[in-house]
């Protein structure tokens, strides 16, 4: 996992919380504006974390060197 | 016959007596495990279970109540399940209390849990070992790492050949389609199996994956023993990836479990528990995001209605305001104003620009030239004209000059008529009523003055 990016969880989370804050009748516009642009583009990073990936499922084995290596396979449901 | 009766002695009462027994066996024995061979086997009304326990040189009487009474352990904990296992000449270990059947003068052992011995010796070692990693704090809630909730990898410690690994597959298919699973195929049951699993997690550590599950599927507590190492306890717990133990059935535990991060009932389970549901959670965010929205809406349109109050209160509040709102007003009208005679302007200038397009400025310039020379020829006779009527009036002037002339009286002299003047007063004498008698008189001739005296008046 890279560290540098923003974890889904703290992006979830972070999304929920400003829909919280949001609720807030007292909030002044202007951070209410930003805050609304915060979670938009949480919610977009969100649902392209979730699409990122493909499908893999692999086997990790030792090569005779004692390397680790994977290989594609596929298991019948 | 008579008898003394022994008034000093304590005499019981046979229900008494029994009671007392029973009451002091029930307390020195209160728990027990005793060790022996089953024979007499009895379940009659698949409730209760009656055996007798045995070996070379003794019996006792155990009965076994379907009740409430039994801690479920990771045994048996209903009778039907011990007895299927249970039959004569099985050896077994039975833990409970003694008691007694009074109607009858027995004593007998009231049991709570039976373990065949093979397996009771690996219950015995699983609760030693169970304790011990207790005590030296491996199972402890604060050491337990969370399990992310998108790992990117996940790792799979289970055999490749097992159904295991299929409904694993099966439901993470279903909750989230693009899943990356990374999969150590190990033995899960035999001697080599704890050491394989060991080796399979620092694979995966060195390999490095979000988290790991361990699985197997049920079977019987010898055939989970591998689950129950405690070196491989011990690896779970440095492990530095979250673990998930999700072995056996749901009534199965083991070491594995209660070491893990998080322990999943079955495998199944474990598979559930790795990753979420990908569409609630797009469906979660979604709410979020209308939910965003709906509240900024919310919060303009409040504002708005605030302006609208504040502005309507602010006039009521201060006279200023209204002051400042005349002289809006009045900014406003002017602007409105400036607008309009820009814009009337603006409406001139295309109009003008219309007509400019519309008229041929060379023909104009042309009629304009036209005209000026026109103008030059009939300027120039207007010069002419000019002249000769100065000329003219020059000759006029000259004949009104020489009529002038005549009417100065030194003229008038030099034609032959003098002027008469009182002397006094120097009053020209129009007539003789303008001088009396004997006044004295002045008259101016062209070469000089006579003074003379009015002797005598004639009225013509």
């Amino acid at each position: 996992m890279k560290k540098e990016e923003l974890k889904f969880e703290d992006a979830i989370l972070r999304l929920e919380e400003i829909v919280k804050e949001l609720e807030d009748e007292n909030i002044p516009l202007d951070e209410a504006m930003k805050k609304f642009e915060e979670g938009i583009k949480l919610s977009k990073y969100c649902v392209e974390k979730l699409n990122e990936a493909e499908k893999k499922i692999e086997e990790l084995t030792r090569t005779e060197n004692g390397e680790l290596k994977t290989t594609e396979i596929s298991i019948d449901e | 016959m008579h008898f003394d009766t022994p008034t000093q002695l304590k005499i019981y009462k046979v229900s008494e007596l029994n009671f007392e027994i029973k009451f002091n066996l029930e307390n020195s024995y209160s728990d027990i495990w005793v060790e022996g061979e089953i024979s007499n086997f009895a379940y009659p009304n698949k409730k209760h279970i009656y055996f007798s326990l045995k070996d070379e040189n003794s019996i006792i009487k155990v009965a076994f109540f379907d009740n409430s009474f039994r801690l479920s352990d990771n045994f048996f904990f209903r009778t039907n399940e011990i007895a299927n296992v249970l039959r004569d000449g099985l050896h077994v270990y039975v833990n409970g209390y003694l008691s007694t059947y009074d109607k009858r003068s027995e004593y007998q052992i009231i049991a709570r849990k039976i373990i065949p011995v093979k397996e009771g010796n690996l219950l015995i070692a699983f609760e030693r070992l169970k304790e011990k990693l207790s005590n030296e704090g491996y199972f402890d809630e604060k050491h337990k790492k969370s399990i992310p909730i998108l790992p990117e990898k996940i790792g799979l410690i289970t055999s490749k050949s097992g159904a295991v690994i299929k409904d694993i597959i099966k439901i993470l298919n279903k909750r989230f389609k693009n899943f990356h699973l990374i999969l150590k195929n190990t033995p899960v049951q035999g001697n080599d199996a704890p050491l394989e699993i060991i080796k399979a997690l620092d694979d995966l550590e060195e390999f490095g994956v979000d988290v790991i599950i361990i699985a197997r599927g049920g079977g019987s507590f010898e055939d989970l023993a591998a689950f129950n190492d405690e070196e491989l306890a011990k690896r779970i717990f440095k492990c530095k990836i979250p673990v998930i133990s999700g072995v056996g059935h749901q009534t199965d535990f083991t070491i594995c479990d209660f070491v893990a991060d998080v322990r999943a009932a079955t495998p199944t389970h474990a598979a559930e528990l790795v990753i979420l549901d990908k569409e609630e959670f797009l469906l979660e965010i979604a709410k979020n995001a209308s939910k965003l929205k709906v509240l900024i809406k919310r919060k303009i349109n409040s504002l708005k209605k605030e302006l609208h109050f504040i502005l309507q209160r602010k006039v009521i509040l201060n006279p200023k305001t209204i002051l400042n709102k005349k002289w809006q007003i009045h900014d406003d009208l002017l602007m409105k104003l400036y607008s309009n005679i820009n814009a009337f302007i603006k409406n001139l200038k295309s109009n003008i620009n219309l007509l400019k397009s519309k008229i041929n400025i060379s023909s104009i310039k042309n009629k304009l030239k036209l005209l000026k020379s026109s103008l030059y020829i009939k300027s120039n006779f207007l010069k002419e004209d000019y002249k000769n009527l100065v000329n003219s009036k020059k000759g006029e002037v000259i004949l009104i000059i020489e009529r002038l002339k005549n009417l100065n009286p030194a003229s008038l002299l030099q034609r032959g008529f003098s002027i008469a003047k009182e002397s006094k007063t120097g009053k020209i004498l129009k007539s003789i009523n303008d001088i009396e008698v004997n006044s004295e008189m002045e008259t101016t001739f062209i070469d000089g003055l006579i003074y003379s005296k009015v002797i005598k008046k004639f009225i013509k």
